[in-house]
Parts: structure tokens; sequence; C-alpha cells
């Protein structure tokens, strides 16, 4: 996955230096030379991922022990070239160079070269070999050779480059003890014999002839190294291509994965994330049963547990999620994905790999925008990220499905559920108003040329299980941990909130509770902003669910139950739907809650933002600080207005034309 | 696109008449071989292309060009979108 989108990466700022460290060793090399792999294969669980200080670029270190010492491993962003033009690849360049702040200076450098595509990978091996560090060089997927019809000697390769090659299987790992210990006695070895290439002061043309010449100093070594048995053959990628780029069918494969996807992270993740509410609800049960009816026991139940949980559910999204991306990339199927969907995206201003982060907000823009970081292209990114919570996430479901089971008849038009069709409806237009959104940022606001698709297709692979489950693994950790401190923070906020200032006596009973809640501080919110809200048609209760759900969408279910007084443990007879159809105006006896207020409720949750998790990430992915702020504030109100301006026209257009009634 | 063969006119002196059959990337058959000899995108898309074996000089091949461009280069298979490849002048290999 070196490539790539989305490691999921905690705030955690990077830990001083280990102390105990006998060995500072950073991987370097192109994406998809199996780097992370081999990475894997070096440190195992022992890993950690932060971001290098000031940037989003991500540092993944690990650590083995060696004869009682520890070997600190940093897995750098690929690289083609020690060229900077990309922050991932400034940074590389900083750090094996020992300039970057914060990175001690290292003792290795292990160049992880493909062995399939030895001539292209040794263009980047030279330029590190240039700065005379003590250098290894692995020759990585030996196994392939033979298929491939390729012959390396090694020790010639060796005798050229002047410096150690360690051949290495990094999926089998085969190699890997051989690897750690030329890594032990790299700093005592020769650097390099070779008489290398500089690059001069930059320009065009003195890029274009460094590169010639170069390339012709790889073609000398590969000359004496390398023998090709048979060339130029069609390979089974080229075959498999013919249908997965062609102009009809790739498109149509590629949107049958992503439902595939879609109904995944649906279908599939439900039975898993409802046996999490299970044991969710059977602790909240247990400390109910165990405790009086106090303060405290609300505080837990009401409050961390209540907190807890809405986060712990979405974890097998989440994994499923990540699973997916995990394969489509481990398998080579991304970059065709991005090629394919170039043609599409480009009159949008966006470039092709934008289109796996917008399909990722269906599940969740949390990690949409994670997934943000494969787009090189600053402003394109940024782009993207700023109308990738647009797209329905799973959290607005349980919003859509309480307003649609309560005011969609159910029945069918043309044989299909009216109440499916309004659901597919919201997910459209969220679709749409994302598309549109990029169009306009790029053409005003985030204007610049789009960049130039220029993408390697690897060979299609078989993924590596344990390769994928490690991978899984951080990114759900670091889900939890970051969406454990902030959602429940948050929570119990809400839950004070809505529990302060007390009313002086508040017996049971759904009235009571009513004015218990309106006495308490959120009710006050709600009643401060109820003017805001009420030419959408809503009323203070709304408000208030609105202001709770600013925490995570589906809190606006939670507080509407809570407001109504629905019981979780089942002594109401009536449903939420049901009462919130019942509920009649105080003064005028008219039905608070309308089709039509329904219907702009609906939409007013497929536009705003209502998502600090979202709202967070945003910051962070933007550059943090201010500057991220900014843009997350521009997201947030861009949204508001839309969502704001939707609900009221729907509301005041369709009191207009006579859709007000029941 | 006929500035671009112009382009690289100046060159062809030193090359001989053989640069008269310069052309664009995109207009080559697929499974033909060519020489790269020209490459006129902005400087640092053409970086990354020498970085990816794609340099004046080099000896490709044309797997593909139903949308965008994909080539063999070196064993690698590279991707480009349809307006880069028009930046990028070859030259036919027999």
């Amino acid at each position: 996955m070196s490539d790539a989108p989305a490691l999921l990466c905690d705030h955690a700022a990077p830990d001083a230096p280990d102390p105990t460290a006998s060995l500072r060793v950073a991987l370097v090399g192109n994406p998809n030379s199996g780097k992370s792999t081999l990475f894997n294969a070096l440190t195992g669980l022992r890993q950690r991922v932060a971001n290098f200080p000031g940037t989003t670029v991500e540092r993944v270190e690990g650590s083995y022990q060696r004869e009682g010492s520890t070997v600190v491993v940093l897995d750098l962003p690929g690289l083609y070239s020690l060229a900077a033009d990309s922050p991932d690849e400034a940074i590389a360049l900083d750090v094996v160079q020992g300039r970057a702040p914060g990175v001690p200076a290292l003792d290795v450098i292990v160049v992880v070269v493909d062995a399939e595509h030895l001539e292209r990978n040794l263009f980047l091996a030279t330029q590190v070999l240039e700065l005379r560090r003590p250098t290894v060089i692995v020759l990585n997927r030996v196994d392939r050779l033979d298929a491939a019809g390729i012959e390396i000697d090694v020790i010639g390769l060796i005798h050229e480059l002047g410096v150690v090659v360690v051949p290495v299987v990094a999926t089998r790992g085969e190699g890997i003890d051989r690897l750690r210990h030329a890594i032990a006695r790299a700093a005592e070895l020769p650097r390099g014999t070779l008489r290398l290439v500089s690059d001069g002061a930059p320009g065009p043309d003195d890029d274009a002839r460094a590169a010639e010449r170069r390339y012709a100093l790889i073609t000398r070594v590969t000359e004496r190294t390398v023998r090709h048995r048979e060339h130029g053959l069609r390979t089974l990628s080229d075959r498999v291509d013919v249908v997965m780029l062609h102009r009809a069918w790739g498109p149509v494969l590629f949107l049958a994965l992503m439902a595939l996807m879609f109904q995944a992270m649906f279908a599939w993740a439900r039975p898993l994330a409802d046996g999490l509410q299970t044991l969710v609800t059977l602790a909240d049960g247990a400390i109910s049963g165990a405790m009086p009816p106090t303060q405290l026991r609300s505080l837990l139940v009401d409050g961390a547990l209540a907190g807890v949980g809405s986060v712990v559910v979405f974890v097998p999204q989440i994994a499923i999620l990540f699973l997916f991306i995990g394969l489509l990339e481990d398998s080579g199927y991304m970059a065709r994905a991005a090629f394919v969907m170039d043609r599409w995206m480009r009159p949008l201003g966006l470039h092709g790999k934008s289109f796996i982060p917008l399909v990722c907000g269906y599940a969740c823009a949390v990690p949409a925008i994670m997934a943000t970081r494969c787009i090189q292209q600053p402003r394109e990114r940024l782009a993207t990220i700023l109308v990738v919570p647009l797209i329905s996430c799973s959290a607005r479901l349980p919003v859509y499905t309480l307003l649609v089971a309560a005011f969609v008849p159910a029945v069918s038009v043309a044989g299909v559920s009216l109440q499916g069709l309004t659901l597919l409806g919201m997910y459209l237009l969220g679709t749409a108003a994302a598309l549109a959104s990029a169009a306009l940022v790029r053409r005003t606001l985030l204007r610049s040329a789009t960049r130039s698709l220029i993408l390697e297709l690897p060979p299609y692979a078989l993924p590596n299980a344990r390769v994928l489950a490690v991978n899984v693994w951080h990114r759900v950790r670091v889900f939890l941990r970051r969406a454990g401190t902030i959602i429940f923070a948050i929570s119990m906020l809400v839950w004070a909130l809505a529990s302060y200032p007390r009313t002086p006596a508040s017996p049971q009973g759904a009235a009571t509770r009513d004015a218990a809640l309106a006495h308490s501080a959120l009710g006050h919110i709600g009643q401060a902003i109820e003017p805001a809200v009420r030419p959408l048609g809503y009323d203070w209760k709304i408000g208030v669910s609105m202001v709770a759900s600013f925490a995570a969408r589906e809190v606006f279910v939670s507080t509407m139950g809570t407001i109504y007084g629905v019981a979780s443990d089942g002594d109401q007879t009536r449903s939420l739907a049901a009462r919130l159809r019942a509920e009649r105006n105080p003064a005028t006896g008219a039905a608070i809650y309308t089709p039509l207020v329904a219907v702009g409720l609906m939409v007013f949750y497929v536009f705003a933002l209502m998502c600090t998790s979202t709202l967070t990430m945003t910051v962070r992915e933007t550059g943090g600080g201010w500057r991220g702020a900014g843009w997350a504030a521009l997201q947030f109100t861009y949204m508001l207005a839309l969502a704001w301006g939707s609900a009221f026209v729907i509301y005041r257009g369709g009191l207009a034309l006579g859709l007000g009634g029941h | 696109m006929l500035r671009l063969v112009l382009r690289s006119k100046p060159r062809a002196h030193t090359a001989g008449a053989a640069r008269a059959s310069n052309r664009p990337l995109d207009r080559c058959t697929p499974g033909s071989r060519v020489l790269v000899t020209g490459i006129h995108c902005p400087a640092s898309e053409a970086r990354r292309l020498r970085a990816l074996g794609l340099y004046e000089g080099a000896t490709i091949g044309i797997v593909d060009c139903r949308h965008g461009i994909l080539l063999d280069v070196r064993g690698a298979r590279l991707a480009l979108d349809a307006a880069l490849a028009t930046t990028i002048t070859v030259e036919p290999v027999p």
C-alpha cells in the first residue's frame, strides 16, 4: 500500500527519539516496490504512525531487536526520484540528507528496488548512492524473475554499484535475516565505488541531460548484470487490462466493484455492528440494574456509554472500508480505477484519484478525508476535502430512516417503494451537490490547472493477508483512539448541557421530561436558536436536536428520542416515528411535523456538516492550526448555508404551492 | 500540435533526416515501439516522467491508446492522460 491513501493516523506528536536505539534506518523506494511489505516483514507489529512535524506527510516508524539492541526503521513515502516535487518527496529528501527537523540522523539508508523493474528503480537508487551514506540495496520480489524471463547477476550488481545488494521476497519473509545482518554491518562497509552523475543546476535542459546521463549509466550497469530471456511479451496483466481499461467495460466494472464495497459496508457490517450494539445495550442494562437512578448512573449510561457506544458501532464499517481499499490497492487495481475515472473527473477539475475518497465518503467522511492523501496537487486535494462531506455518509442513514418511516407513505410507485425512492433521492442529491460544488470551487476559489495523470500501473498481484490485516488493525486502532476521545468528550458535554441546571423536582414522565429539558442549558440554547430555525418550519425541540447533533448526526435521533421520552427499555408503546406524527402545536393544534417539514429536515441533513470528527479531520488535513481551522470554518459555513437555504426554499416553496398539509 | 512538432525542429539538424518523422505520442498505433525525442510539458511533470523511465532517448512501447495512453516503459506500465501525451514527441523505431 505504498502509493497510498490513507493510513488513519493519530494526532500524537512524534515521540522523542528512542534513547535505546542503536541504529536508525530509513526505507526508501519507488511506490509499488513492496517497500511497505518489507517494512512489515522487518518490524512486525511494533509500529507507530504519526506525522512529520508541521506537515501532513506520514511518518511510519517501527523497530526490531538485534543482538540486544533496538534497530529503529522509518518507512519513508514512496518516491520515484529525489527531485522534491511534492511535500512527500521534500520530506523524504530532508530525512535521507539528515536535515528534517525532529528526525534524528540516519545510520543506514535501505533502498528497496523491485527486481522486475530494476532499470527504472535504479534511477532513485543511484541518486541515493550519490549521497555517499551507508546504503544497502534490497532486491525485492526476486521470486517473480523466473516467470518474467529475467536473470539478475547479484554479485555482478554488487561489483558494479559498490554496495551490498540483498535479494529478498518480502511477502514470504525470505532474506529478511540476511538483510538485518547487512544493515548491522552497513556502516563499516564501503559507500559505493561508482562514478555517479551530478544533476547540476536545475533547469529543463539540464534536467533532461542529467536524466539521459543517469540512464546511460544505468544501462551500462544493467547490460552487464541483467539478462532478459524474452522481451516485449504481452503479460497476464496486459490481458486483464484489455477488459479492465476498456472504454465501456472499464467504468462499468469499476462501478460494480464500488457497489460491492458499498454493499459490504452497509449489509455485511450490519450484523457485526448489531452485535456490538447488543453488547452496549447489555452493558447499559447491567449498569442500570446494579445502580440506583442517580446522576452518576445517568452520567455513566446516558453520557459515557452512549458516547462510547456510538463510536464503537462504526468499527465494522471502518474495518471493511479499509479492508476493501487495501485489497484494491494491493491487488494493483486502484491505479487502474484512477486511470479509468480520470476522464470523468477531469471536467469537474478533479483528478482520477479524487474518485476514491468520494466513494469512501458514503461510509464516513473521516476516512474519506484521509484517503485524499493520494492526490498530489494541493488544490485538487483541498477541493476534494471540502466537498467530501456532502456525500451522504452512514451516519445520515438513521436520520433519513426515522423521517422516511414517519412521513413517507409505504406505497409503491411503478413497483418501487416510495420510501426507498426517497432514500435514494437523498443520496443522489448529496452526490450531485458534491460534484457541482467541486466544479464550482475548482473554477473559483481553488483554481489551478488539473495536474496531468502520470500513473504507474503495477502488475496485478494477490494481496498478502497478513499485510492487509496489519493495515486494517492500525487504522481501526487509531480511529478508536481519536473517536473515543473527541466524540466521547462531546457526548459528555451534551449530556451535561441536557441535564443541568436541573428543575427543583423532577418526577418521571414525558411532560416533565419536556419541562426539565426546556429548563436545561441545552433547552435554553434551543430556544435561543429557535428564531433561526422557525423560517424552516421547526420548533425549539428540533433546534435542540440539531444543536446536539453537531457532535455527530446520528445524535439527532437519540436526542429526539430523549426529548419525546422514548425510553430505551421499551416501556413506551408508541414508536418515535408515531410520536412525531402525533406531535401538535399547543397553540394552534396543527401538526408540527408535516411531510413537508420532514423532507426539508432530510434535505437539511443532506447538506449540513453536523460532524465534529469530520471538522477535526479537515483542520488536520488542510495544514492544521489556524490555516486548517479556516478551511474547516469555510467548509462548515458553506454547507450550513446550503442546508438552511435549501430547507427554506423547500418549506416556503411547499407552503406557497399548498403542500403544507398532512 | 503542429507547433509542438515545429518546436522540436531546431534540434533536428543534429540528428539528420530521421527527425522529420517526429510525431506526438498520442498519434501512435498500439503495439508499436517508438523513440522519445522531446518532452514539452511543464518542468515538474517532465521530471516525473524522466524518473519513471520516459526520457529523451528512451525506447518505449505503446500498449493501448483507447483513452489516455498506456505505455510499456522498460517492462513497467505507465498511464498518461491524452493531453499530456500530445506534449511528448516520438519517432518510430523500425
